[in-house]
């Protein structure tokens, strides 16, 4: 049976590569980002989006080792084909290569065209020819050299700011990140930053070794009961992230089905850039009975804390530590972290328990607001949490519910089910109490923090045929306490619908439209009391990408919003053409795109194509262009370069920015230089 | 014989006062979000009368929707439906209330097919009585009608209160007319979708939707979404020989939840010739 699948294999594979005349286009971060990433609303939210693609793509690509955790994180496949997948992968030994999938029952064409843009098979019987950036995708060992410099002066930098506000280093941001892996069991990762004005200095007494930002960590798998074993900086993924972790949240954008359902990875080292949200310590899992694992971990990670006498005020995530007044903020308390969580794992059952228990050096206290109340207050909190998923031909259940200690209740509940062959359909539930609290959640919701919440969210896709496809969602939902910028229980709703037409393989064309409802406060003009009053919030984006020879392909895209409170109404749009060239080890890319804004509540956040392992959602704010070169040379199948310069010009002000980073003048230039050495 | 005498002690059964005058009622259709303009079954009598032209057999049915924590809310309500030869006719009442305000309806439908559109219209007489204020009654007629596009695709609309008598003439208190559009697309032999909108004169624009999935014929799962008011729904249904059980709940965010089961049982005789 199996030289027969290897002989069809090659011949299918040999009579697709000659007939190919577009070679498939390597993902991108921009194109990920496209594809599952929804539209950020703040921008947080969008910096956070960012980070989550880069982790993606540092994910391990190759099909054969890819466990079902790390083939959910991409959000595309359903739970019943990656059951299918990993069945047959069990069956039949590993992949001898991707067009291997079509094998599977659930798998057709496209959706194995989508897979392989994420995925590839190493040592494949038959290798499809490989443009220079999937080489560097699939090359597991490298090393990275970035650059960042922004022309123009920020008043950070100027003479004439207060000296203790001026910042201490170089106007660059320069990094270095190395990853290695050896025989597919052993990584190490390293990352070393320095964000513009941040000086580096040898001071371990203040625990900086050098560069402000130190990161990395070591892992081992799969060493017989030792499934895994990190030292350095992790991230632990459990259930549906109401406790900590919850996989990469790209926000409410494409997958509007399977992406409702959080991967429960466990473990996972951090190779994000964010110097917040990762536990510093060692961290195992064991294999303690045929079906069941244990994950215990440790952290002792310093945060940045605004400090009084005795206690923290607030956590600020920032990571900027540049002037003698953020200097003090720098690792001022310590944040500790154990835990325990048991994962019992056969057929379709999946079910897990988790405890664990933050200890902060200081205690942290707040100015007291209206909308804070239920914050969290004190040195040390507990978090315990249960979660289940089960998986049924086409039905996928999933649950989870946690308490913090002290606080309150939280439970998300949801279904995915595939109605038809062509109906896809989710339903998720969830309450999350005022005053549940988790540093490290990251569970599906409205806010980026699960708390305060209920509602009820259906989303569904819809295939018409292999061309055209339609999904959307719908969500409902409630907030009983108040929120910032939101002083009364508040009632909201958004949804969204999304229609693409692929006519072919190259062409793609589709339309979004999204509405969301929520309520703010409006400025009371002589009495502290507030009102509030619900807002309206609609986004479209309409976008076409084509590739008119092999080597040209173009893009279009006309994004813009409309904001109304109270009878008001303001506007948002922004045009944006791109041009990418491939000749061979040469890539350029150009954007020149307009925005014109009538205020903060319409900005638009358009994804942009970024060296490798970084990602740039730039916002458009006010009047004005900006353009956008990217050129990648590869000197050699082990050195590549790359080179962006980006210009933003405003034309309805005079100042960039606010505060420290201000810059003078309505032109803004950045450039940006990275080399990766791949061996 | 039996049918006509059915009909009456049915009818007469209750007395007939005050009433609100939309009528969304039925577990099925509150499972799907209240998108009641394009099904066909017994509680067409309250929703799109036009619904009643298809049922083939005779139906009756009845229902109480609680309101969770305030029993004044409540309703109850009762049809029947009988395929004859000229067309179908239905009848039903209806009670929303407690002793001190409520409302009752008496309401008399018949619907008919022509080619591929059926057109019903209802006639009923609604009582309101407010305890210290009095009793008005007035009479009031509702039209719908649903065409059949294509087998999977349905169109259906129905004008509630079509020519808006008044209650009060010193208020100025007409009963509102409503215009509701909807349509109903059958995506497998297994799932229908439904999305309507609705404009009642001086309010926002409700939009529904509603998809239900029948398992083996016997189990039935719906799920519905309102928005203006925002609402969800859910329910389940039971379909076994003559009996259709339904029970259905609404959700509205911020105020609570509405609970419903309905009894139907088809009678015995097939329709006549």
């Amino acid at each position: 049976m199996r030289p027969i699948i290897l002989i069809i294999i090659c011949i299918t594979a040999a009579t697709t590569t000659v007939a190919q005349e577009y070679p498939r286009p390597e993902i991108t971060t921009e194109q990920l980002a496209e594809e599952l990433a929804g539209v950020p609303s703040t921008d947080e939210a969008a910096e956070a989006i960012e980070e989550n693609i880069v982790q993606l793509l540092s994910l391990p690509t190759d099909l054969n080792t890819a466990t079902g955790d790390d083939l959910m994180a991409y959000g595309i496949l359903s739970p019943q084909q990656i059951q299918d997948l990993l069945t047959y992968r069990t069956q039949h030994g590993d992949f001898l290569s991707i067009y291997e999938l079509q094998a599977i029952p659930g798998f057709d064409l496209p959706t194995l065209y989508h897979l392989a843009h994420y995925l590839h098979v190493a040592h494949p019987a038959a290798m499809p020819a490989l443009t220079p950036r999937e080489a560097l995708r699939q090359q597991e060992s490298y090393v990275l050299m970035r650059y960042e410099h922004v022309l123009e002066t920020r008043n950070g930098f100027r003479d004439d700011t207060p000296p203790d506000q001026q910042f201490r280093g170089s106007a660059a941001r320069r990094s270095l990140r190395v990853r290695t892996i050896r025989k597919g069991n052993l990584r190490a990762g390293l990352l070393a930053e320095n964000d513009p004005g941040e000086s580096a200095h040898w001071h371990p007494g203040n625990r900086q070794y050098g560069p402000d930002h130190l990161s990395g960590y070591l892992q081992l798998q799969r060493r017989g009961r030792l499934q895994q074993l990190v030292l350095g900086d992790y991230q632990f993924h459990f259930g549906q992230g109401l406790v900590t972790g919850g996989g990469f949240n790209l926000g409410r954008g494409n997958e509007t089905v399977t992406a409702v359902q959080r991967n429960a990875g466990g473990l996972r080292p951090y190779t994000a850039a964010q110097e917040t949200g990762f536990l510093r310590g060692m961290a195992t899992t064991l294999a303690i009975y045929p079906h069941t694992t244990a994950t215990t971990f440790f952290s002792r990670a310093p945060r940045d804390g605004n400090l009084t006498d005795t206690a923290t005020t607030s956590l600020p995530t920032t990571g900027l530590h540049r002037n003698t007044r953020e200097l003090t903020t720098r690792y001022a308390l310590q944040q500790t972290t154990g835990g325990t969580s048991v994962r019992y794992q056969r057929g379709r059952l999946d079910a897990g328990a988790l405890y664990t228990y933050t200890h902060f050096s200081l205690p942290v206290t707040r100015v007291a607001t209206p909308y804070n109340q239920f914050y969290f207050t004190g040195s040390h909190y507990q978090n315990v949490s249960l979660h289940l998923r089960c998986t049924y031909t086409h039905l996928a259940v999933f649950a989870e519910v946690a308490r913090s200690f002290p606080g309150g209740l939280a439970h998300v509940a949801g279904m995915l089910v595939s109605l038809t062959p062509a109906l896809d359909v989710a339903i998720v539930h969830r309450r999350y109490a005022s005053d549940y609290y988790t540093l490290q959640g990251n569970a599906f919701g409205q806010s980026s923090q699960p708390r305060n919440e209920s509602g009820l969210y259906t989303g569904w896709k819809y295939r018409f045929n292999r061309r055209v496809s339609a999904c959307g969602y719908m969500d409902l939902f409630r907030f009983p306490s108040l929120r910032y910028r939101s002083y009364t229980p508040a009632n909201g709703h958004e949804w969204f619908i999304r229609i693409s037409y692929q006519p072919v393989k190259t062409t793609t064309l589709f339309a979004q439209l999204r509405e969301e409802v929520n309520t703010r406060n409006l400025s009371a003009l002589d009495t502290s009391l507030y009102r509030t009053s619900a807002g309206t919030k609609r986004n479209y984006i309409l976008a076409c990408d084509y590739a008119v020879t092999r080597m040209l392909r173009l893009k279009t895209r006309l994004q813009g919003s409309c904001y109304s409170l109270t009878g008001s109404t303001t506007h948002g749009i922004a045009v944006a053409q791109d041009v990418r060239l491939d000749c061979g080890p040469l890539t350029i890319t150009a954007r020149y795109a307009l925005f014109n804004t009538d205020d903060y509540d319409n900005r638009q956040y358009l994804y942009e194509n970024d060296v490798w392992l970084a990602s740039a959602v730039p916002m458009y704010d006010g009047q004005g262009v900006r353009n956008v070169l990217l050129i990648e040379y590869a000197f050699t199948r082990h050195l590549r370069s790359w080179l962006r310069y980006a210009h933003t010009r405003y034309l309805d002000r005079d100042e960039i920015g606010t505060g420290l980073d201000a810059i003078k003048g309505p032109a803004r230039n950045e450039i940006k230089i990275q080399v990766a050495i791949t061996f | 014989m039996k049918k006509p005498l059915l009909l009456l002690v049915v009818a007469w059964s209750y007395h007939a006062c005050a009433q609100s005058s939309i009528t969304d009622i039925g577990a099925r259709a509150q499972g799907l979000g209240y998108t009641a303009s394009c099904l066909s079954d017994a509680w067409s009598t309250l929703n799109n009368p036009a619904g009643l032209a298809k049922q083939r057999k005779p139906v009756a049915a009845c229902t109480y929707d609680a309101f969770a924590g305030f029993s004044p809310f409540n309703r109850l309500a009762a049809v029947v439906a009988v395929p004859t030869s000229a067309g179908t006719i239905g009848a039903g009442v209806y009670r929303f209330g407690d002793n001190l305000y409520n409302e009752h309806l008496l309401t008399a439908a018949f619907a008919n097919t022509l080619g591929i559109a059926s057109l019903g219209g209802r006639i009923h007489y609604i009582q309101y009585h407010a305890d210290g204020l009095g009793t008005r009654g007035l009479i009031s007629i509702s039209v719908g009608g649903i065409t059949q596009l294509t087998p999977a695709l349905l169109v259906g609309a129905y004008i509630n209160n079509l020519f808006q008598p008044t209650v009060d003439r010193e208020n100025n208190e007409q009963l509102p007319t409503r215009l509701t559009l909807g349509t109903g697309i059958t995506l497998s032999e297994n799932v229908l979708w439904t999305a309507e909108a609705t404009q009642d004169l001086g309010q926002a624009t409700t939009w529904k939707t509603g998809l239900e999935y029948t398992v083996q014929q016997t189990f039935i799962f719906r799920v519905g979404v309102n928005l203006s008011p925002d609402a969800y729904f859910a329910g389940m249904g039971f379909r076994r020989q003559r009996f259709l059980l339904d029970y259905a709940f609404q959700h509205l965010p911020g105020l609570g939840m509405r609970h419903q089961a309905t009894v139907g049982y088809y009678l015995s005789q097939p329709t006549t010739p």
